[in-house]
Parts: structure tokens; sequence; C-alpha cells
């Protein structure tokens, strides 16, 4: 059977076409313009007809909660498509699947809906961008948890869970169906497009600078947008009993979605301890990263990034020899993974796939001056050992909204700051 | 060690040819110490490996952290990259040790390739003087050509990092009528520049019969990139220049031989076949995966390493990150790798600007 990447409400009988996303094709819907125009209209309407607050959110967190069953008909179907669309291995996305979906529960849905202030805006679109499986869905929930009716672009990269995840929806909650759509289109001036600046109340848009860029353009006037971020982890060794828990912990943030999502730590700073200290570090998340690359192997690189991670490697290599104090340690055949231990404070970004820098930080404070221009595109900090009051609020004064315990970076809840906003940014009218 | 690859280059024996790699490997090896080093870490010595085609291939961009020559035979000369792409700090530096082995090589490579005929056309060149830049591997070979190839002396068009457009003009306009041939010779990004300039003014030339261009380098961040078929046609329209008689040259400074489109020489011999660049007998030249630097199926796209005897003074084996495919009797050259495009949400290296 052939996936879909799009679901309509019950009613529409649209005509489908096929498209290639990644190693498959999938279905699309193919609506003229003038029953996108009505397809919107109606969603708008259908805002103001859904269930009761803890009703709806109870059937948001009971559609989540069918994948994490892996028996699951639609479980199954994602676990299935995501390999071959995304270019993750499926042990990847088997490991990813239940963490996606079970940040999207009961309790902390209701808490957030709760402290909504004001109105929402009746209908949320959401641009969804990137590989990276379920970006869209968070906001997705939120939104229709919130009242909000709700129309996904899904991703060219990953066209899959938002579709079936609105399956799910409809499944526990007809009225929650009819308000969400999922449609897939190719960026650009198009009658989506249109529609969408011309109906929807606010868009929520992912993506590149200028993908974003692109699509401010025609945005409605409530226009929240998540740009490519970056990520980084803080570990204090003075306060470390033993390296491993830290290194694997760390070994697991750098694994999960090879390091392909704003969440994943590009650089690790270490504090506290001296030389031999880090050495004992490096080496631990060497070893961390190779059990993980078997547990979870890596999915294929492009051949661009595997020169890039190659150029890195070989530069590390060649100051080496040259007589600086830095070193390279990376998985013995292909690029799989790399850690790059640098001599400097400083930052530069990494080529991703499973390449990280370690670098020393003589204090926590230092952080500001050593991620220079890279620090207004910090998402997130993971910390280790956790908690620490210190480190804490050294990241909490240079602006990082999102601070984590260390290994828990790649499962952010609902009430992840992304990007500085509050979870319902784009939702609720007053916070526009 | 000198002697011996000079004498193959002048007369090549293929089948000698594994054998002196592992040669040169041994005499690099116990001479070179960085490469020493280099080849220490991944277990790999001469007592060890047995074939040319494991003979560690260094990336060349090591040539911009650590001198990689072979000590003992005397200073020679350092060649330097032109640094553009990188900016000045990360210059590759290729010492070359005998030059006597550079010229051979050299020489008889576009011989081979662009003067198959036995032609003597004057030269003109679009690239700067040798003694302008000195260090520029380019600069040298172009002089060599000069020296043995051509009656007449020499002609330089480009001097103080400008192309003289109107002194070129004015000469290409004096040459048309004499029926000689003539050779343009000069990196593609001054040859585009030339020909952006004959088509805003509306310039057309007829060059003699047997006239020919070799172009060289890549345009990157020099001037409006341009496919190479965009570049034939271009060479035909404003200068009457058949593709046959273009060729394009690829070398790099870390490398002391050179590779040259066969497509004059197929012209000359009368073959009908697609251009690609053959390696002169003393190189080896495979393409290998990005990601785990064996060779991939032939067909398929990859990096080019080369061993190259040529670099007996420094080091023969050499990873680039030239993408290119094996074509016929030897390959062709589709760029450079870049940038990947983004996948995920998280920022890269090129979306990074601060």
């Amino acid at each position: 059977m052939i996936g879909r990447a799009g679901w309509l409400p019950p009613g529409a009988e649209p005509r489908e076409r096929e498209e290639s996303f990644g190693k498959r094709r999938l279905l699309v819907p193919d609506l003229a313009p003038v029953e996108i125009h009505a397809l919107l209209g109606r969603l708008r309407r259908r805002a103001e007809t859904l269930p009761a607050r803890d009703d709806r959110i109870a059937a948001i967190a009971r559609a989540a909660l069918r994948f994490l069953d892996p028996a699951d008909p639609l479980a199954r179907r994602a676990a299935d498509l995501l390999p071959g669309v995304t270019g993750f291995s499926p042990e990847m996305i088997r490991e990813v699947l239940p963490r996606i979906f079970a940040a999207l529960d009961e309790a902390t849905l209701g808490g957030i809906v709760a402290e909504a202030r004001g109105a929402v805006h009746p209908l949320v679109a959401i641009v969804a961008a990137g590989n990276v499986p379920g970006v869209a869905l968070p906001k997705m929930a939120l939104a229709l948890a919130a009242g909000s009716a709700c129309l996904v672009k899904c991703a060219q990269g990953e066209p899959v869970l938002a579709p079936l995840f609105a399956a799910a929806l409809a499944a526990e909650s007809a009225a929650l169906g009819s308000a969400t759509a999922v449609a897939w289109w190719k960026g650009g001036a198009n009658a989506w497009e249109e529609e969408v600046q011309r109906t929807a109340d606010s868009l929520i848009a992912y993506g590149s600078d200028e993908a974003i860029a692109g699509i401010a353009r025609r945005a409605p006037a409530t226009f929240v947008a998540h740009g490519h971020r970056l990520s980084i982890a803080l570990v204090d060794l003075a306060r470390a009993v033993t390296v491993e828990p830290i290194a694997e912990a760390a070994a697991l943030d750098v694994t999960l979605y090879d390091q392909l999502g704003c969440l994943s730590p590009q650089c690790i700073y270490v504090t506290g301890g001296d030389a031999a200290g880090r050495a004992a570090f490096v080496a631990a998340l060497a070893r961390s990263l190779e059990r993980l690359a078997r547990l979870l192997p890596r999915g294929e690189a492009p051949a661009e990034a595997s020169a890039a991670i190659r150029r890195v490697r070989d530069e590390i290599e060649w100051r080496e020899l040259a007589g600086e104090p830095v070193r390279v340690l990376a998985s013995d055949t292909g690029t799989t993974w790399t850690v790059i231990e640098e001599a400097s404070e400083g930052f530069r970004p990494s080529p991703l796939y499973r390449t990280i820098f370690v670098r020393p930080l003589a204090r926590a404070e230092g952080l500001r001056a050593a991620l220079g221009a890279a620090l207004r595109r910090v998402e997130c900090a993971g910390v280790a050992p956790w908690p620490h009051e210190e480190i804490a609020s050294a990241l909490a004064a240079s602006g990082i909204a999102n601070v984590v315990p260390l290994g828990r970076m790649q499962s952010p809840t609902l009430r992840w700051r992304q990007g500085g906003n509050p979870p319902l940014a784009g939702i609720e009218r007053t916070s526009a | 060690m000198f002697a011996e690859i000079r004498q193959f280059i002048e007369s090549p024996d293929p089948a000698r040819f594994g054998e002196l790699a592992l040669a040169v490997f041994r005499f690099q090896y116990d001479g070179n110490e960085p490469y020493r080093r280099f080849c220490q870490r991944r277990a790999k010595d001469p007592a060890t490996v047995h074939d040319w085609t494991g003979i560690p291939a260094v990336p060349v961009s090591a040539f911009r952290h650590a001198d990689l020559a072979v000590t003992g035979p005397g200073e020679g000369r350092m060649f330097l990259t032109s640094g553009t792409t990188r900016g000045p700090e990360m210059r590759g530096r290729h010492r070359v040790a005998d030059l006597s082995i550079y010229r051979v090589a050299a020489l008889r490579q576009f011989a081979r390739w662009v003067l198959p005929d036995g032609a003597r056309p004057r030269l003109l060149v679009l690239a700067p003087r040798f003694a302008e830049q000195p260090q520029s591997s380019l600069c040298q070979m172009i002089e060599w050509i000069a020296e043995a190839f051509t009656g007449a002396p020499a002609e330089y068009f480009v001097a103080g990092g400008e192309l003289r457009v109107a002194a070129l003009v004015a000469r290409l306009r004096e040459l048309e009528p004499v029926r000689e041939p003539i050779l343009l010779l000069g990196v593609t990004h001054a040859f585009i520049r030339f020909l952006d300039h004959c088509q805003t003014e509306g310039l057309r030339f007829r060059l003699p019969y047997a006239s020919r261009i070799v172009d060289t380098g890549g345009t990157k961040g020099r001037s409006r990139p341009m496919s190479r078929n965009g570049l034939l046609r271009a060479f035909w329209e404003y200068f009457g220049v058949p593709g046959y008689y273009v060729t394009n040259e690829y070398g790099m400074t870390e490398m002391c031989s050179q590779f040259y489109d066969d497509a004059i020489r197929n012209h000359v011999e009368g073959h009908k076949r697609d251009r690609a660049k053959i390696a002169p007998p003393w190189v080896r030249t495979e393409v290998v995966s990005a990601e785990t630097l064996a060779p991939v199926p032939r067909g398929e796209r990859g990096l080019l390493r080369h061993l190259d005897l040529a670099n007996v003074g420094s080091v023969a084996a050499l990873q680039t990150e030239d993408v290119g495919v094996e074509v016929g009797e030897g390959f062709e050259i589709l760029g450079r790798v870049e940038g990947a495009e983004p996948r995920g949400c998280s920022l890269l290296l090129q979306e990074f600007v601060g």
C-alpha cells in the first residue's frame, strides 16, 4: 500500500497525485484553488464546534498513545515509511517514535492550556521542514488542545507523522479530525500559500533562514518563525564522580537524529578537571558513540557531509601532527562518528552526522564569549552533572532559554521554549 | 630515486608502475617525517603495504599544515596554492625538491594532449608571468611550455592581477588574418571574463585554423559559473575555435603531474569518443567514496585519489576533494565537493554567517 503525505477531513474526496519523498513515493492531496479555499474556510469554522477542552485534550493524548505501541497499525505504518523517506535507520526511527509521542501527554497539554490567558486563533497553519520526525506535532497538538483548528504543511523530508497523527486524532474524535488537515505543496507562490495568507489567522513556520524569508513574504499577520538552531552541552568534571555516565548521556544526545536536530549538541564545553580528566571524558565519549553506532546505526550521509567530516578530521589530525594539543577520535570505517578535542574555547559549527567537538571552558561564565556570534542561535544547553545551580544560572544569564539535563536534550517536553518563545506562541492571540 | 623516476617519466614501462610506486612509498616513508607519522597512525609501513593501492593517501589539505617534503635532496622550490577560497593564511605549500622531474612531467603531458600533431602555435597567455608570481606552480609550468614549444616569445595578458582586455582584443584582431595557429592558454575565470567582454561589446574573432585553447582551474568565486558545455559553445562562438581544439587542464599545486582532456588528441587521431582526462603512465587515479574512501564501482561518482610518481620528493599518494567519475580510459571532473543541503533543523556549517 502506498503511503500518504496528507490527510484531509472527511467529506472531501480529493484527487491525489504521487510525489517522491526521499526513497519513497507517497500520495499527496491535489486540490484545485477553489477546493483549497473551501477547505480552509471550513477548517476555520470548525474551531467553533470542537469538543470541550478536557475532552479534546484527552482525545489528543489517546491519539498520541497509539504510537507508543509498536503493534498499533498507525505506529507500524510510521516505522515502515519513515526510514526510506527520512534517511534515518529503522533502528533510529523505532527509538525516536516513542520519544516524540510520549511528550504529547494529557497532564502537560492540560497544564499549558489552562495557563492560556486569552482567546486563541481560530485557524493556525503550521509549515514543517527538514527530515527530523515529528517537528510539527507539538504545535499541532497544542493548537488543537487550545481550541484552534489546524492546517499542517508537512515537510518534504518527513511527510509521514503529521498525516498519521491526524488519522489517529480523527479516530479518537471525529470533531477533532474535522478541524485538522495535512497537506503538502511545493514552496513558493501558489494557491495554498495565498489561501493560508488570506484565511489562516496565524502561521508557525520551520525552515532555513532562506525558506523562512520566502514564507514571511506571504504570511498572515501573526507569524512565528523557527529557523535553524544549534545546541551545546556543558559538563563540569569537578562535580563528576565518574565520567562514564556523563559520556553516555552526551553520546545519546549526539546520536539521536544523527545530530541533525536543532536540539542536537554540536559542541561540549568541559569545565573543571584537568587535561587528563578531559582526555578520559573524550575517550569515554568515543566508546559510547561506538556502542550507540551499533545499536542505532547512522543513516546514510550525503557525500558532501562525509567529505565535510573528513575535512575536519584531516585538519585536526594534521594540526596534531604539527604539535598542537588537539586530537581526533573516530569510527574505524566511514564517518559514522567523530570526537574532536580542541584546545581552545570558542566555537565552530559541526558538519553533523555525529561529529562532536569537545572544548575546555575555564568558567561557565565564559560561555557567552566562547560562543560569540553563535550564542543567538543556541536553542538548548544540556548540563551534567544535574542539577547544577551555578551553570544553570550562568546559562540563563547568557540568554539560553532551554537548559536541561544532558541525555535529555532530545526529549523536549511540550513546555520547551522553542526559539525562546512560550509554548502557545502563534496559537494564543495575545502571544503574537 | 629521483633519477629512476625521471627515467620512468621519459620512457615509461607501465608494467613497472606498481614496483616503482612501492619504492617511492619506502623512500617517502623513510625521508618524510610528517608523512611517516601519518602512516604509522594507520599502521601502514613499507613492510605491510604490498600493493600501490594500499599506500596511505594524504589529504591535499594537509599541505596547509605541514611541510610534506622528503628531507635531504636540498631545498628545492616552494610553490604556494592561491588560497583564494580560504584566505591567505590557509595557503598550501608544496616543496618540489627536483624541478627537472616536475618539468619533464609537465612538458610530456602538454605535448601529448595539446600538441599531438607537433604544432608549434603562437602562445597567448591569460595568466600572470612567472616573474610576477614565482610561487605559482601554474605560472612556472606556463613558462616551461613557452620555452619548450613556441618559436615566438609568449605574450602575457594578465598583469598586476588584471586581465588586459583591450590589449588582448587588439592582438587577436592582428593575428586573425595571419595563417598561423594560436594557442590561448590561461585560467578559466580569465577566459570567462574575456568572453563576457566580447558579448557586451559584440566582438567575435575567427582564429586561424588549428588554433587551440587550454583553460585551467575552476570559476568559483572569481567569475560567474559556467558549465563546460557552455564554455565550449562560447569558445566556438567568440573565437571560432571548435570544441575538439579545446582542452581543460586539471592540476594542483600539490601535485607535479597534470591531466588534460583527450579531445585534441582524439581529433588529431580520428577517434570519436566522449572527452575524458587520461592519467599519464606515471600516475594512477582512483575514484573513491567520500564516506568509506574505498573505490566506488565504475560509473559512480566519488572523490579522486591520485598516485603521482612525479611527486617523489613530497607525497605521491594524494586524496583530493575533487568529484569525478570514470569515463572511458580516464575520468571526468565534476567539480569540487560542496556543502551539504541542510536536512534536519540544525544549523549547518554553510548556513553559519555569524
